[in-house]
């Protein structure tokens, strides 16, 4: 190969990049780069809080499915329980005011045991992730409160209901 | 002693990774004049020239992270640069880049002995005189010191078209030349 041509451009080489860019071209660089960076800034602000709500919405959901049955179980069963607990509150009241205080309080000291049973169970019910066997079990004491409740004050409104026969049968 | 060629300039190039304008312009400096000639040969126009030159600083900036220390830094560019000439070369004109067959590679009278005269003024003006297809693989073979493999690689055609297609330019070259040294 190598001829005439070859050789006088191997010779040469440095003189045929004599030609010179305009200034420009620099400028038009900078002027691209520094645009390009501002909407490189931008991007990744845009993408940060593209990322920061797309966790966000993501942990929220799992977090929402997850409490989701829990929660509504929870809740009726908080309801359950405040109805009971008012009825309790309320029979304990007319207990207290039926003026049969010698009676009254030895089967008020049954009912604060039972009161102190539930109180555990509601403490095992916080710990174990809301159990329904405890649930149902904290459900059923409190029954049995109203039931011992309601049977006590039934005893007591007997006793009145007596009391008041005598008196009436004494006035007559 | 070729790792010391290849780090030359390895200093600026770190900067350049961390977005250093000043490093940016310093390897601007150092490199687009050679650049600026590459495309230039290739293109043939000014104006697409300068616009390959930018084209290709600016890719280089963006994606100087995959250089990789296995080539020059101005090998690297070099390519980036040439890419683009290509690219603006084919997208500038319909025009195919006139990459037919040639079976006869050999019928090409490669000599140059009748050509007296040849100044570099005379040998540029000839290659931008050149028609595109020729030009293309000419200047990559004669110039920017690619090999056939290479050039193949580059345009996306065959090695033997490469070759045959560097003959013909050769040739059409030398007429040029020779024109040029009868009415010049």
């Amino acid at each position: 190969m190598g001829d005439q041509l070859e050789k006088f451009i191997l010779d040469n080489r440095q003189e045929f990049d004599s030609e010179v860019p305009s200034g420009k071209v620099w400028q038009h660089i900078q002027q691209q780069q520094t645009k390009s960076d501002k909407w490189l800034g931008v991007w990744k602000v845009a993408a940060v809080i593209l990322l920061i709500s797309t966790v966000y919405l993501i942990v929220d959901k799992q977090l929402a499915e997850q409490n989701d049955s829990t929660t509504a179980m929870e809740s009726e069963f908080y309801q359950v329980e405040q109805y009971y607990t008012q009825l309790i509150a309320q029979r304990k009241q007319e207990i207290a005011t039926s003026g049969q205080s010698n009676l009254s309080r030895e089967f008020l000291v049954e009912i604060e045991r039972l009161d102190q049973m539930y109180a555990q169970l509601k403490q095992t019910y916080k710990s174990q992730n809301s159990s329904e066997l405890i649930s149902d079990m904290m459900i059923k004491n409190l029954q049995l409160r109203i039931e011992i409740l309601n049977k006590q004050v039934k005893i007591l409104n007997d006793l009145k209901n007596q009391e008041n026969e005598a008196n009436k049968h004494i006035e007559i | 002693m070729n790792c010391q060629t290849i780090n030359i300039h390895a200093g600026l190039i770190e900067r350049c990774r961390n977005g250093d304008q000043v490093a940016q312009y310093e390897i601007y400096q150092l490199y687009s004049k050679a650049m600026y000639n590459t495309a230039l040969r290739i293109c043939a126009v000014q104006e697409e020239a300068e616009d390959v030159l930018q084209e290709a600083f600016l890719s280089a900036f963006r994606s100087i992270a995959s250089y990789r220390e296995d080539s020059t830094f101005g090998a690297w560019l070099k390519r980036i640069v040439i890419n683009k000439a290509i690219t603006s070369l084919r997208r500038s004109e319909k025009e195919a880049l006139m990459m037919e067959e040639v079976e006869d590679v050999e019928a090409y009278d490669d000599g140059f002995e009748s050509v007296s005269g040849l100044t570099v003024e005379r040998v540029k003006a000839a290659v931008l005189e050149l028609p595109k297809g020729f030009r293309s693989v000419v200047s990559l073979y004669l110039f920017e010191g690619y090999d056939h493999k290479e050039i193949s690689d580059i345009l996306g055609i065959t090695e033997s078209t490469s070759k045959s297609q560097f003959k013909r330019g050769k040739d059409k070259l030398r007429q040029l030349l020779e024109k040029e040294v009868k009415y010049g």
